[in-house]
């Protein structure tokens, strides 16, 4: 029972309401689809999202705990000539200050964190200058953050942002970009 | 002796004593806790000692909000919606104990000093360093507790409905508001509430027969509840305005037809959409790219809402804003188009991670609750009021410091609710305790916004208080003077304009025979 007289308002409505909802959906696929989303496209969970690693990308494998970050190894991809893939083992790639790790990669290095939780539930948020990497990270699945280092050298915090405990406000650590 | 309450206004008021009660509780916590806030810079590295009492408050204030105060809201509005619809509630003494389990239970719980935040993911929340006094098996017991609470809002909501069913109108449709309530309060909350109760006796069951809990499960079906949980007060809300706005509005509801429609988008929509909270999480990406469409069209739904009710108002007989109630009615609806726009980039995947667990959802949805639900509430209870008051109304005292009340409360709402949101924006985390010191700023502001809230909250809520307590006379009433009342309207419970045909009028003439 409509009350109201002249043009038919719901049904307009309706229609209006369709073609905003469709236009949104519509960039969030597509933006996800072509990876030209504003967190930078890659490092979806489950490694979707997460293209065929560029040449010379660090491979850093991050354990979470409570309540720190502890980089454990890290590993550099290049490609061959020959088409093999060689993971080159990285030493060295981090130093603590304070108990804080600061891991060391070279200006628009592609970085790939895999990222792994042996107890609670956390997230990896590393606020870039170009886009944020905000990853929840589940006990037993690994989780990925794939992103283009800075061009600018200085240390980037990274922090855990999914609360776990009552240490979960000191648990972070630098992206030093040498 | 009177054990429960004897009618529909009774059990309405009753849940809205302990909403107020529980209220009190939750900004107590806040306070402290944002105190804590102000100064935490000063702790020199990682020296935990204040984080457990911080971690206390910013617990309890949470599970406090989402666990009791909302479903106490929403069967008081359902309550009243089936008094104005002079519909009726039979199984009174099985309402006393759903009121009983939804309120006296969470007690203990509380008491065992909970750490783990409101949504208790797991494995955190089975750590016994996640309690400050309960160790093993007494835990359990704590979380037995919230099942004892769901069951509470499981058996109230679908005792009201089944109630409400049975005394609907033998002529004509539902009228809306209760219609509303039936849905939300009486169908839509029951559902999801089983939601909470599975996950809390999937903890009790892990203390006490070790059985084992997977996170991603667990944290999968508590968004089931978790999600839905911020519908209940304001969907129920939703029909207490279009029962208000236009009244005060002086006209009929712009389509009452697509009041009705909405209501199925709603009920079936909100319960599509809970995966949106775990964006980030890995989810397959089928799942995530579901709720994007899902959640939008809910939007689009609680658009329409807005989009109904504000034609009501822009096509009425000019809007009576300077009642109280009717000033009430049209902040909730302003605040809930301001907290709405905040979450229209939530759904699309790409831009959540830009803000998911910062302050920007915190200033969301606490803008959210601080107009539709605590306004809106505002608006539904002062009619209440008037309905309790018969031939009285609210005096000038009364109006001066609700209207002055509500403004200033809103005003300040809204500041802060785009202060959050900004700092959320700019990096600030949830649940911080110690933060980096480029946002103190944010957080002195947000402290002191705070302080301001509570004293307006004080200020509209003393009117309030004096007359839903049994007090006889008061400065905050006064007799019914002619021009004071916004007239073309009919307002229940105030003779002289609907006839004294209202129950609470009818009441006070029979007592008077």
């Amino acid at each position: 029972m409509s009350e109201h007289k002249g043009r038919d308002w719901e049904k307009i409505w309706f229609v209006v309401m369709l073609v905003i909802v469709a236009i949104f959906v519509g960039v969030s696929y597509s933006s996800i689809i072509s990876g030209s989303a504003a967190t930078f496209r890659y490092g979806l969970p489950l490694h979707s999202g997460v293209p065929k690693l560029p040449n010379g990308t660090v491979v850093i494998y991050m354990l979470a705990v409570q309540w720190a970050w502890l980089p454990q190894n890290a590993t550099e991809i290049i490609y061959a000539p020959n088409g093999t893939i060689l993971h080159i083992p990285i030493t060295n790639f981090v130093t603590y200050v304070n108990g804080y790790p600061y891991i060391k990669v070279q200006p628009g290095q592609p970085v790939e964190m895999v990222l792994y939780s042996n107890n609670v539930v956390h997230a990896f948020y590393l606020r870039l200058p170009h886009g944020p990497q905000n990853w929840n990270i589940v006990p037993g699945i690994n989780s990925y953050a794939f992103f283009y280092a800075p061009t600018t050298a200085g240390n980037y915090t990274f922090h855990c942002a999914e609360y776990c405990g009552i240490g979960h406000s000191y648990m972070y650590g630098y992206l030093w970009v040498m | 002796m009177k054990l429960y309450p004897k009618s529909e206004l009774g059990f309405s008021l009753l849940f809205t004593g302990a909403t107020i009660a529980w209220l009190a509780v939750l900004g107590s916590a806040m306070l402290g806790f944002r105190t804590i806030l102000l100064t935490p810079h000063l702790v020199p590295g990682p020296n935990y000692s204040p984080a457990s009492l911080y971690y206390f408050l910013v617990t309890m204030h949470g599970q406090v909000g989402m666990m009791i105060v909302v479903e106490d809201l929403t069967l008081a509005v359902f309550a009243y919606a089936l008094y104005k619809a002079k519909m009726g509630i039979i199984h009174k003494k099985t309402m006393m104990i759903a009121f009983l389990l939804l309120n006296i239970p969470m007690i203990f719980y509380f008491a065992g000093g909970p750490l783990m935040g409101w949504y208790m993911y797991p494995p955190l929340a089975l750590q016994q360093g996640s309690w400050l006094i309960y160790r093993g098996a007494m835990i359990g017991v704590a979380y037995f507790m919230i099942v004892l609470d769901a069951l509470g809002a499981i058996i109230g909501g679908l005792t009201m409905f089944l109630d409400a069913y049975k005394t609907r109108p033998k002529e004509g449709k539902v009228p809306i508001f209760a219609a509303y309530g039936m849905t939300f309060g009486g169908v839509f909350m029951p559902i999801t509430e089983f939601a909470l109760l599975a996950c809390a006796l999937w903890y009790s069951l892990y203390f006490w027969a070790g059985v084992p809990v997977n996170p991603l499960t667990w944290v999968v079906l508590f968004w089931f509840w978790g999600h839905p949980v911020v519908y209940y007060a304001p969907f129920a809300i939703f029909g207490g305005l279009y029962e208000l706005i236009p009244r005060f509005s002086g006209r009929s509801l712009f389509s009452e037809r697509w009041a009705r429609w909405n209501m199925i988008l709603l009920f079936t929509f909100g319960m599509l959409v809970w995966v949106h909270h775990l964006q980030t999480w890995p989810l397959p990406v089928y799942i995530r790219a579901f709720i994007t469409p899902t959640t939008l069209i809910l939007a689009a739904g609680s658009g329409l809402t807005v989009l109904n009710l504000g034609l009501t108002i822009m096509t009425g007989k000019g809007y009576k804003w300077k009642d109280p109630v009717g000033l009430a009615a049209v902040i909730a609806l302003i605040g809930f188009i301001l907290a709405g726009l905040q979450a229209l980039i939530l759904p699309i995947n790409p831009l959540n991670v830009i803000v998911h667990n910062t302050y920007y959802i915190i200033g969301h949805f606490h803008l959210m609750i601080w107009t539709i639900i605590i306004v809106g509430y505002t608006a539904i209870l002062l009619d209440m009021l008037r309905s309790r008051m018969g031939t009285l109304d609210f005096s000038e005292l009364s109006r001066g410091m609700l209207i002055g009340g509500l403004v200033t409360w809103t005003s300040i709402a809204l500041a802060l609710g785009y202060d959050m949101s900004y700092a959320g924006y700019v990096g600030l985390i949830r649940r911080w305790m110690a933060y980096p010191v480029k946002f103190l700023p944010f957080m002195d502001s947000m402290t002191y916004l705070a302080i301001g809230m509570a004293a307006s909250f004080i200020m509209f809520a003393i009117p309030v208080i004096s007359t839903l307590l049994p007090i006889k006379t008061s400065a905050f009433w006064s007799g019914v003077v002619g021009g004071e009342i916004p007239t073309g309207f009919s307002a229940p419970g105030i003779s002289g304009t609907d006839g004294g045909n209202s129950p609470a009028v009818k009441a006070k003439s029979t007592s008077q025979k």
